[in-house]
């Protein structure tokens, strides 16, 4: 069609012909290493000896597999507090024997009951373990955190609804490195788009600056196929670099923390969360809708170009948004706005933001983020498209 | 085939670029002469379509100067030929000719017998940021021609390029000519009288002069250099 292919190869050569684009995509994926295996850097000092935590953490893993499938039931609670309980009295307690060899494998499981109950440290070490209790109280919880978030009284039932379905007492599972990949989507999803908005803010201006736009815009196919033809190349560019990120760190999980627990209530590390999912499905949705905010940033940050013909005052810009948005909060009692505020790409790409419980009304239904985000951010970058190709249109060619 | 420029003009915030010029071109070699600011590259991009007029028309055989159709039939070679240095010369041409529209197998016969003609054969396969500036210009020329255009627009072509090379593009410019229509802006004025079958001067946005210059007339390089005069009084 009207040479697209050809004209296509080429746009992607360009981009790939930028010395900053290889420079950017390397760094980053070393950050995405890094952020993976941070959490093994280091030691623990355990009775004035320091073990290497890559060392201690194959121990950990293979206590925590042994009670992989019981139940979080009286007696695995009973079992959690009993080795808690040993080492509570130390000041220092994680630095003694007993905690490293017995306590430490329960941590997910203390942790768990912890947030579920919402019961700060002092609290919980004095907590009797009773099953029933701990269960009514993650139902009083949900409700609380439903109502700080202003949910209106049929997003609850919704929810309600959706939690009558999470199978009940949840299982224990190793999964480290499910947990990893989740907890860390935030910061790889901001790499991810740092990189879309370093490497995609000249697609349209490098015309400018080299002054190619000339012999461009009096081709044949310069005003119309060319347009399409940098637009394609700048979403597969950004969903291209998603997926190299997700890849990246998928196999680096993978190798150092193994694929165990796909299949754990991921309320396991979520406990607000009331909806029959499990930890493989939230990271399969974390990282999928990763893809699709890449697209819509791809997207924008040519357009934005376009309307600014500047790359480095795009770049800016856009970097300037991301920047300013992680110090900006809205009160959650703005419901719309604050709501709305969460759809930002480098916002919403977070567990948080993506499992936020607040939903949409749709046709006396409700849609949960992971339904209506991905939608949202398909049109958002479509109306975007096409106003980009009215601005792309009218260009002339000023004075140099 | 013919052009037809019909009271083209472009006003700047306060200035006036190009001022109501009419004309219309039939095959052969234009010759376009004009001081810096004149406003001859102004109307060369106007006829380009990659400036739109303030007002006024331009078509070429009824399409529109804003038409895929009138681009398709366009070659164009910009005062300032920009390029992207980390492409090799032959890559450039090949990209050139898809926007153009030309297919693979017409895309890569029109380019090497073009690199030929702008002896440029040998160079193709080198990146684009190790030509001197005489083979930019040529790798321009060669752009300009690859659709073998019916109007051809060439500002300061001849920039740049050896003696050798500039009586070789002459002589290109003549043969081109007998079947097509070629602007070319200058201040060469030698270039000029060589080359071009009419002779176009601009000054201060408006055409001074339009018409074939006779051998055993007053000199071109004299009528030229008595507008600057004029100007300067």
């Amino acid at each position: 069609m009207k040479n697209l292919q050809t004209l296509y190869r080429f746009e992607l050569k360009k981009i790939f012909a930028r010395k900053i684009v290889w420079i950017t995509v390397g760094i980053m994926l070393i950050l995405t290493g890094f952020t993976v295996y941070s959490q093994l850097i280091g030691s623990y000092i355990v009775n004035g000896t320091k073990i290497p935590k890559s060392l201690a953490f194959q121990k950990i893993k293979a206590q925590e597999q042994a009670l992989t499938g019981r139940s979080i039931d009286q007696l695995l609670l009973e079992e959690t507090w009993a080795t808690y309980r040993i080492t509570s009295p130390y000041a220092h307690y994680r630095g003694i024997a007993e905690h490293y060899l017995d306590a430490f494998p329960y941590s997910a499981i203390y942790n768990f009951v912890r947030t579920a109950m919402d019961m700060t440290s002092d609290a919980a070490i004095h907590w009797e373990p009773d099953e029933a209790e701990l269960y009514c109280k993650r139902q009083d919880m949900l409700e609380h955190h439903w109502s700080s978030f202003y949910l209106y009284e049929g997003e609850k039932e919704y929810w309600r609804r959706q939690e009558l379905s999470v199978e009940k007492p949840f299982k224990y599972a190793y999964k480290e490195g499910w947990w990893t990949l989740l907890y860390d989507l935030e910061l790889i999803g901001l790499m991810t788009l740092l990189t879309i908005t370093i490497c995609l803010s000249n697609v349209f201006t490098v015309e400018q600056t080299r002054k190619t736009d000339q012999l461009i815009f009096c081709s044949r196919y310069g005003k119309g196929t060319l347009y399409l033809a940098k637009m394609l190349v700048g979403i597969s560019f950004a969903v291209g670099i998603s997926l190299l990120y997700t890849i990246a760190a998928v196999l680096l999980v993978l190798v150092v923390y193994g694929g165990d627990g796909f299949f754990a209530a991921f309320q396991l590390i979520d406990s607000n969360y009331s909806a029959p999912i499990s930890v493989g499905h939230a990271v399969l949705i974390g990282y999928g809708l990763l893809l699709v905010a890449a697209l819509l940033t791809g997207v924008f940050v040519m357009v934005l170009s376009e309307i600014l013909k500047n790359g480095i005052g795009t770049l800016a810009t856009i970097s300037g948004i991301i920047i300013w948005a992680m110090f900006v909060s809205i009160p959650y009692h703005y419901r719309v706005l604050s709501q709305i505020w969460n759809y930002l790409p480098s916002i919403f790409i977070s567990r948080s933001g993506i499992f936020d419980c607040r939903l949409i009304p749709f046709f006396g239904t409700y849609l949960t983020n992971i339904q209506f985000v991905p939608f949202l951010y398909i049109v958002i970058a479509g109306i975007l498209s096409v106003v980009g190709y009215k601005i792309y249109q009218k260009y002339q060619v000023g004075a140099r | 085939m013919e052009l037809v420029i019909d009271r083209i003009s472009k006003q700047y915030q306060n200035k006036i670029a190009v001022d109501r010029i009419s004309l219309k071109l039939q095959k052969g070699v234009y010759g376009l002469l004009g001081a810096n600011g004149a406003g001859k590259t102004t109307l060369m991009r106007m006829i380009c379509g990659v400036l739109k007029p303030t007002g006024g028309t331009i078509s070429f055989d009824n399409m529109d100067v804003s038409t895929e159709d009138y681009r398709a039939v366009l070659g164009y070679l910009p005062q300032e030929f920009g390029y992207y240095p980390e492409f090799r010369g032959e890559d450039f041409l090949f990209y050139m000719a898809a926007l153009k529209g030309l297919s693979k197998s017409q895309a890569k016969q029109k380019v090497s017998e073009l690199l030929k003609l702008v002896s440029l054969e040998s160079d193709g396969k080198r990146k684009i940021k190790t030509y001197s500036g005489g083979m930019k210009q040529r790798l321009g020329i060669a752009q300009a021609l690859l659709n073998d255009p019916k109007l051809l627009v060439l500002d300061e072509p001849t920039a740049g390029l050896d003696p050798k090379e500039r009586v070789k593009f002459r002589n290109l410019i003549e043969e081109l000519g007998k079947s097509s229509i070629i602007l070319l802006s200058t201040h060469i004025v030698s270039d000029i009288e060589h080359i071009a079958d009419t002779v176009l001067m601009m000054k201060d946005g408006q055409m001074i002069y339009q018409g074939k210059w006779e051998e055993g007339k007053e000199s071109l390089e004299d009528f030229y250099l008595r507008q600057f005069e004029e100007e300067s009084k």
